[in-house]
């Protein structure tokens, strides 16, 4: 069956929403780091914060370590995942907010012969108190000792400054050459030990585990937390750049763009509400130039009932049914605030290269789960 | 209180997610161009149908109707539809009207959709393509 093998996994896809479930936001995007695409990223997960003074102190914190941890990825760029045959292992980036934790992750290829160096300078730091870093640190920045990969490790001493707790490292073997390398940052609510739901769902192994799964399917970007408007838009800019930056211009990426719009507006218009979020998952995947787009979101089960009435409706219909009933919507339907009665469920699958796939699952009293798969 | 479009033109500016909107009559302009997709297309298009409400009662003798549109959404497409009906009244009586449809040569979709537009709208549409 030929499933699994165009959309992302099923089984993958619970794995990945079971660790990320309980998140405020999570974030997730692997591939080119240029400074469009990293400046959009610290926007979307600016929106999250609020206007309070402390928020606006642990902003500027995460948006600092987030540019760093960007920094990181770039600094190893002379390791080009795409010429040495390792297009799986592009590099990545993760932040997730949970229950008022920051956590902040990237990984790259590294040369293997800067692996121990790499690990006994992360040591050595996380021996060292506050105090002894801001010695460290001015150390440093007096000496003349830069190396080529920039900064002698100026950037993990900052990063290990502003983030107040150690940094959190895993080195994976790729072959005799390379290695991929994770760091991971935690901006803490507390001082309290990470422990219990922390500790299961969110250490670096977790980290690791995300990537694995989103790298084995191809994915691009994912994200997961509130879909207001201002929320997507920063998505959106961010992916228009993300293909701007490849391949303007395409039929593909047009397409692209104008289906996304539809699929995060249809979750901001109809999603289940819940504490005034609208929250859902979106993931972007590509690959052989095609794209493969996922959302997952709460609705109320009595939408439920008439959107799957929807689906199925729309879905029995041949190309020029389809046309039709699209043109009866736009002549009669109704006018409203509220999405557009159907268009944009049609424009997705008169868009889509394979007929669309969707699950919904009652998950209680109120609110069941509605995914959709979307291959372009 | 709607002014008259005969001495007030309505132009909005674009925005992230809302189009630049330009409706002048005495220069003869009437024109939609960018992105569309706001939460609420009510809010732009409730001063745009309030505008052409107006003008629909002493138009121009030929109204020329641009959409240079890189993408919208689907409840904007509602109100292109429910705007464009107003002028559907008037034509070939008091304004001969005409709309020029702008596409990029590789948006499909914005191309699909003046086709649609077009097959539910009995108004000339005249369809552009640029690069």
């Amino acid at each position: 069956m030929c499933y699994y093998k165009v959309k992302m996994d099923w089984n993958d896809f619970q794995k990945f929403y079971k660790i990320i479930e309980n998140d405020q936001l999570s974030l997730f995007y692997r591939g080119n780091f240029a400074d469009e695409v990293t400046v959009r990223l610290i926007d979307i997960s600016d929106i999250h914060f609020g206007r309070a003074a402390k928020q606006s102190q642990i902003r500027k914190k995460v948006a600092f370590l987030m540019a760093e941890c960007f920094q990181n990825v770039i600094r190893h760029g002379d390791v080009n995942p795409l010429e040495e045959g390792l297009h799986e292992h592009a590099g990545y980036f993760m932040t997730r907010n949970r229950s008022g934790n920051y956590f902040i992750a990237s990984g790259n290829l590294i040369a293997a012969q800067y692996v121990n160096n790499l690990r006994s300078k992360i040591e050595n730091i996380n021996r060292l108190d506050q105090e002894e870093l801001k010695t460290l640190y001015l150390k440093v920045l007096g000496t003349d000792e830069i190396s080529s990969k920039g900064g002698a490790g100026l950037g993990l001493i900052e990063m290990a400054r502003k983030s107040g707790k150690k940094l959190e490292s895993d080195f994976r073997k790729i072959n005799d050459r390379f290695a991929f390398f994770y760091l991971q940052m935690l901006i803490a609510a507390d001082n309290h030990k990470i422990s219990g739901d922390l500790e299961d769902n969110c250490t670096i192994c977790q980290s690791v585990n995300l990537n694995e799964i989103l790298a084995k399917n191809d994915v691009l970007m994912a994200y997961q937390g509130d879909f207001k408007q201002d929320s997507i838009l920063p998505l959106l800019n961010m992916i228009d750049q993300n293909l701007h930056n490849k391949t303007p211009h395409t039929s593909l990426n047009k397409t692209l763009f104008h289906i996304l719009v539809e699929m995060l507006q249809n979750i901001m218009h109809h999603g289940y509400t819940f504490e005034d979020k609208r929250e859902g998952i979106f993931i972007i995947a590509v690959t052989d130039q095609r794209y493969k787009i996922t959302t997952a979101n709460y609705v109320e089960n009595t939408k439920a009932v008439y959107l799957r009435d929807l689906l199925e409706r729309f879905l029995a219909l041949t190309t020029n049914e389809l046309k039709e009933v699209y043109k009866k919507i736009l002549k009669e339907g109704p006018r409203n605030s509220d999405g557009g009665a159907g268009l944009g469920l049609i424009d997705i699958i008169r868009a889509s290269s394979e007929t669309p796939e969707y699950k919904i699952m009652r998950m209680d009293e109120e609110k069941s789960m509605f995914h959709l798969n979307v291959l372009l | 209180m709607i002014l008259s479009p005969l001495s007030h033109p309505l132009h909005l500016l674009p925005t992230e997610d809302e189009p630049e909107v330009l409706l002048d009559k005495e220069s003869n302009i009437f024109r939609f161009t960018g992105k569309s997709m706001p939460e609420d297309p009510g809010k732009v298009f409730t001063p745009v149908m309030d505008w052409v409400s107006e003008y629909v009662k002493s138009p121009n003798p030929s109204t020329c109707i641009e959409f240079k549109m890189d993408y919208y959404n689907s409840s904007t497409a509602r109100f292109f539809v429910e705007m464009l009906e107003l002028f559907e009244d008037i034509h070939g009586k008091d304004s001969d009207i005409k709309i020029l449809w702008y596409y990029h040569v590789d948006d499909v979709v914005i191309q699909e959709r003046g086709e649609d537009l077009q097959a539910v709208i009995s108004l000339p549409f005249e369809f552009i393509i640029y690069t």
